[in-house]
């Protein structure tokens, strides 16, 4: 697809994350140039949800979602807008686009896949009398797009319905097909520009952006939480809060900052309003692949603290990227040297917890 | 005789939600509406720390 903005500009615009300014209000217009040439549409499908990602793209500011949807992406279906329902949604909406465009159009999914009882779990309609569910729908549809786009963790890694037990045997979406490029986009919800420019990259350059060990955009997901977190000077200075709403640096109180890949340190939400840290709530990690599989705020067991200690890494497991590791092994080191990060303290010295 | 209309899925409302009416004579004689997902988020609790519970119970439902 033809655009003027070239990649080199798109990729710096992206991973920018110019602070309260919108990333869709930059690229809605070569956006909309590219649908009006003809870019292929965007099927949206949701399993084993909550949603949450649909409502988080809405926090798309300048344009709003409205241009968003109707002008900028040539969206075909998305069980939460589309007028249609019934027969009408899945034969003519959903497979007759994915039919038409075969090869050339982009899914989105968002939910887990769940494959238990023949994926009777998660229906997302009826198709020639009979239940059509997501894992069948994932597989026929998905196989013919030109690259899935998962949105969200469930989708991605499996997320919260992927939790042990895995009631239902959710998976995520790379374990159902294999034959298509797939974009992690995850987050528990991801932030609206990391759609909206994931999206964006698809449509305008018809391929998928470059994406790291876990198939996540490296635009955005390239930085970790800790290494520019707001109250890293209260880290450094090994001011630790005990309680929430104490100044300090949350590691005490179940921050996952130090494992965490993604940029809302700079980007924030809401239009640039707050953020997880900055409202003092400790990072939950909800752009891993193991989330949720960590107590959430009990400090994190074992910080992987040097390419070495590679029985700790295996803990943390494929959390970290081996480039991860020896940058948070780096600046971990030192402090663990002068008793900044020491083993847990145990319960008597703990406050807070009775 | 009683027809039968299934529609599945509904949109425009959050989660997947199926609808099955009878129609007799045009007129309704039975309704079912049925929830199509389940994800079993107790027992994804279950064993858990408690405060765990208000980040994980609050993705039942993201709108």
């Amino acid at each position: 697809m033809p655009t003027k903005l070239s990649r080199r500009d798109f990729i710096r615009l992206c991973a920018g994350g110019a602070a309260a300014i919108s990333l869709s209000s930059y690229l809605a217009p070569f956006m909309a140039e590219a649908v009006a040439a003809g870019a292929p549409p965007v099927l949206w499908i949701q399993g084993g949800s909550c949603t949450g990602c649909s409502i988080s793209i809405l926090n798309t500011v300048s344009p709003d979602i409205e241009k968003v949807l109707t002008e900028v992406i040539s969206l075909r279906y998305h069980p939460n807008i589309s007028a249609a329902a019934g027969d009408l949604a899945i034969q003519e909406a959903l497979y007759k686009t994915a039919e038409e465009f075969k090869g050339q159009f982009f899914l989105v999914v968002e939910g887990a896949v769940p494959v238990a009882a023949d994926g009777m779990y998660c229906i997302i309609g009826e198709k020639d009398g009979q239940h059509l569910t997501f894992e069948r729908a994932v597989k026929e549809i998905g196989s013919q797009a030109a690259a899935i786009l998962n949105f969200g963790t469930c989708s991605a890694f499996g997320g919260i319905p992927a939790t042990p037990p895995n009631p239902t045997k959710c998976k995520p979406v790379s374990e159902i097909v294999k034959t298509v490029p797939i974009v992690n986009v995850p987050g528990c919800p991801p932030h609206p520009d990391w759609m909206i420019g994931t999206i964006a990259h698809v449509l305008l350059y018809g391929d998928v952006p470059e994406v790291d060990s876990f198939g996540r955009p490296k635009m955005f997901f390239g930085g970790i939480i800790h290494d520019n977190c707001p109250r890293r000077q209260y880290f450094d200075n090994a001011i630790f809060a005990k309680n929430f709403g104490d100044p300090g640096c949350l590691l005490e109180i179940g921050c996952k900052g130090p494992i965490a890949h993604c940029d809302s340190t700079t980007r924030l939400w809401n239009g640039g309003v707050n953020w997880c840290i900055k409202a003092g709530a400790p990072c939950i990690a909800c752009t891993e692949p193991q989330f949720p599989g960590w107590p959430m705020y009990e400090r994190i067991p074992e910080m992987p603290i040097a390419p070495a200690m590679t029985a700790t890494i295996d803990q943390i497991g494929g959390v970290l990227g081996a480039a991860a590791v020896l940058g948070i092994g780096g600046h971990l080191a030192g402090n663990i040297a002068t008793g900044r990060i020491g083993p847990k303290k145990n319960d008597a010295e703990k406050e807070g917890d009775n | 005789m009683a027809d039968k209309i299934m529609i599945d899925p509904i949109t425009r409302i959050e989660g997947h939600l199926a609808v099955e009416v009878e129609v007799e004579g045009g007129v309704v004689v039975d309704a079912k509406s049925m929830g199509m997902m389940f994800r079993g988020m107790e027992l994804i609790m279950r064993g858990r720390d408690p405060r765990d519970a208000q980040q994980i119970m609050q993705r039942i439902c993201g709108v």
